[in-house]
């Protein structure tokens, strides 16, 4: 039987309904305890989402007013050339990574729940560039994989001549996923970590008395059981891969020949470079409306699938 | 219930605790961040008046971090009247440190008092020009003002429709540096780096045939400003004239002829194919990977600094012709009042004060008195005085190659400037890296480049009228 805190309140057992403003007033102190994240919600988040969608509207640059051309900024985004480069760059990554960092992880964390000789060690190895900011990872990885960076190096022991791995546009995107996989694969790791960790013994031994290998087991037993959480990966992962920014932005600079721009880097370009806050707010906008619904459409297909 | 009013208080302290932590703390000037009293010299006299200090405001919003603050302890220290609150950004790489400019912007209209901005000057005065953001300075400083700026390198860029609206601080200018160790071992003459596309091509042929896997010429691919110089020295220009442009003549002959050149470097895998950053440069010369590039000359002190034992150089950047007169691309920095200075006449007498010969010698070591490290001169490019450079020139053989006294021009600064450098440097790239049509490309950039032109003289009728 579930008892509720309030249940077991100073007034006892209550049948009557409590009104709005009462539970308002009872929730006083919860509310002053949360208001520092909400005002620096309101400040940093809800109105600079709200401005910026006010101002798609507008024609909007350094120290003039604001013009209305209602969905002028819209029409010229859906008939810019570029833009649609960038979104199906940025659909291209993220389809690769999502795909990377929901399987990739979930292979990992099976294999770290074992009992392997060295599993603190791996587990700390494979969670250390989780630790290291984005930029760090990109610089990194921009030597490795520069002309004559340690990759190239290796490529030429083995007989093959150094890749032009930025300059080719075939070859950028590929790098830019690799790092970010790379990058977040342990902290995917340590999340499916968690709910392994969170299946009952019982039921990996009622499959072995039912003859179920190890293998089977995990297929049949570790992975439904886990399925909310790779649900939970998969809709943070596709969130955050549609943003991708810092990678490109350090790594290639949206090039080769725009191979490897991404919505938010056009969205800074527009903005940030060229001053157009109109424009660049279109393109955040359009953003934002995208992931609701990608994030719509996943929780639709998740509770179709959990149902 | 006793419990619940504590927690209560408890709850509200915390915030207000917060909220406090936000503050800007107490003080007894007006400072940035509060909207500007009102503006000009009369604030200025009544603050004499009282015998309070002039508060100034300075955002440095172009790096060079060391050298800004002793300055500004050095005037502080000298002018007792005065107190200077010295605000930076950081920024990263990026066009034209862009979004450290993007903060000053966002400060100007939000009307917080800044009374001088340390800003990139090829192209930010013109944009703050535009906007009504900065202030015209021989209206606050006279003649003085303009007869200073003409005295400085890359005044071209602040001197527009007959008013001064920035004063140079730094300057960049563009050469080609080169491996002139490299060039001995090759069997080149050191001392005779390439003049003309002529000589450029039997360099980077002798280089290329000894050292197959170098890149002999290393040059920005996705970059305007690196190719400018190419055009000018080739007898063209991409405008019809250097500030406010009303044509874009992007198909003449000589434009033509430059990126049909930059195409020649790629087909003949002269040229690099990973793109140029302020990360890999170093490593590229040094390695030799890179023979030369086309980059800012003070590029030679950090190449000398990493490795002493290679005789590193710079030269103006090649002509098309011999016994042409060569001109580069200057970028650099600028000292501009934005319009919402509270202080104007105190801010132009430090602007004043800041770019004169005594203080550019102490900025740039020539004095040595400011006690600035060899690492601290060399972030801020070389200097805009041309006898502050003389002296470094001929007198300091670090800087002998670092220095490169040859006129530069102003790229064609308009409001559209930024946007047209974004096609042009997409066009240069798809010539170098997809051999791309040269002429269509050109074709095409121009006509793109002539409607922004347009937009612009029919948004900023004003700024056109006068020019």
């Amino acid at each position: 039987m579930a008892v509720t805190v309030e249940s077991v309140g100073t007034s006892g057992l209550r049948s009557r309904p409590t009104s709005f403003g009462e539970t308002l007033r009872k929730s006083q102190p919860a509310y002053i305890l949360l208001s520092p994240y909400l005002i620096l919600f309101v400040v940093v988040l809800a109105y600079p989402l709200l401005y910026a969608i006010y101002l798609s509207f507008f024609d909007a640059t350094l120290n003039r007013p604001p013009t209305f051309v209602g969905a002028g900024n819209f029409i010229q985004l859906f008939t810019d050339a570029e833009f649609y480069t960038a979104l199906r760059n940025t659909f291209f990554f993220a389809f690769f990574v999502v795909l990377g960092e929901t399987i990739l992880p979930l292979a990992m964390a099976l294999a770290m729940n074992e009992r392997l000789p060295f599993r603190a060690l791996f587990r700390t190895a494979f969670f250390l560039p989780v630790v290291c900011s984005w930029v760090v990872v990109s610089l990194i990885w921009s030597l490795l994989f520069a002309q004559q960076g340690l990759v190239n190096s290796v490529v030429q022991v083995l007989g093959v001549s150094p890749q032009p791995f930025f300059s080719n546009p075939g070859q950028a995107m590929w790098i830019l996923i690799a790092t970010t996989v790379w990058r977040n694969l342990g902290y995917y790791m340590v999340i499916y970590l968690a709910a392994l960790q969170g299946v009952p013994q019982d039921l990996y031994d009622a499959a072995s008395v039912d003859g179920a290998t190890r293998w089977r087991q995990l297929w049949h037993v570790a992975v439904p059981m886990v399925r909310p959480v790779i649900y939970f990966v998969l809709t943070i992962s596709i969130i955050t891969s549609m943003q991708l920014f810092i990678q490109p932005f350090i790594m290639t600079n949206g090039g080769p020949l725009n191979a490897t721009i991404s919505v938010v880097q056009l969205l800074y370009r527009h903005a940030f470079v060229q001053l157009e806050f109109g424009y660049g707010s279109a393109i955040a906008t359009f953003l934002l409306v995208l992931l609701v619904a990608v994030a719509l459409v996943n929780k639709r297909v998740h509770d179709l699938v959990v149902r | 219930m006793h419990s619940h009013r504590l927690s209560q208080l408890l709850a509200l302290a915390t915030v207000a605790t917060l909220i406090a932590a936000c503050g800007t703390g107490a003080s007894n000037y007006t400072p940035a961040g509060q909207p500007a009293p009102n503006q000009g010299a009369a604030t200025t006299s009544g603050a004499a008046a009282t015998g309070a200090k002039v508060h100034l405001v300075y955002f440095n919003a172009r790096g060079a971090e060391a050298a800004e603050r002793k300055l500004v302890d050095r005037y502080v220290k000298d002018h007792p009247d005065i107190e200077i609150e010295y605000l930076s950004t950081t920024s990263m790489a990026g066009p034209s440190d862009t979004d450290a400019i993007a903060n000053l912007i966002f400060n100007i209209q939000a009307k917080r008092v800044v009374d001088v901005a340390k800003i990139e000057v090829s192209r930010t005065p013109l944009d703050l020009m535009a906007a009504d953001a900065t202030k015209e300075l021989t209206a606050i400083g006279g003649d003085a003002v303009k007869t200073r700026a003409q005295g400085l390198l890359n005044s071209g860029y602040v001197i527009v429709n007959n008013g001064v609206w920035a004063l140079p601080y730094e300057y960049d200018p563009f050469g080609y540096i080169y491996n002139a160790t490299l060039f001995k071992d090759v069997g080149l003459d050191p001392d005779k780096p390439p003049q003309t596309w002529a000589d450029l091509r039997t360099t980077n042929e002798a280089i290329k045939a000894k050292m197959p896997n170098a890149w002999p010429q290393c040059h920005p691919i996705k970059n305007t400003a690196k190719t400018l110089p190419y055009i000018w020295n080739a007898g063209g220009t991409l405008w019809d004239r250097d500030v406010l442009p009303t044509k874009a003549l992007f198909t003449t002959p000589a434009v033509s002829a430059t990126y049909k050149f930059l195409g020649e470097w790629a087909q003949k895998q002269w040229i690099n194919t990973d793109e140029i950053t302020g990360d890999n440069q170093l490593q590229l010369m040094i390695s030799r990977k890179c023979a030369a590039m086309d980059t800012s000359t003070n590029f030679t002190l950090a190449l000398q600094a990493n490795d002493p034992k290679t005789d590193w150089r710079a030269a103006p950047p090649p002509s098309m012709n011999a016994n042409a007169q060569p001109v580069t691309f200057g970028g650099g920095s600028a000292l501009a009042i934005p319009a919402t200075a509270a202080h104007p006449k105190e801010a132009l007498d430090f602007m004043m004060w800041l770019t004169s010969d005594e203080v550019q010698n102490l900025k740039f070591g020539v004095s040595k008195d400011l006690g600035l490290s060899d690492d601290d001169i060399a972030a801020q490019a070389t200097p805009v005085s041309k006898n502050t450079s003389e002296s470094l020139k001929n007198n300091d053989p670090k800087w002998k190659w670092a220095i490169l006294i040859i006129p530069s021009r102003p790229a064609g600064v308009s409001p559209a400037f930024s946007k047209i450098y974004d096609i042009l440097a997409a066009a240069q790239e798809r010539i170098i890296r997809a051999n791309a049509n040269v002429d269509e490309e050109l074709a095409t950039a121009q006509q793109q480049s002539q409607q922004l032109l347009d937009q612009s003289i029919a948004q900023y009728p004003n700024l056109y009228k006068s020019s």
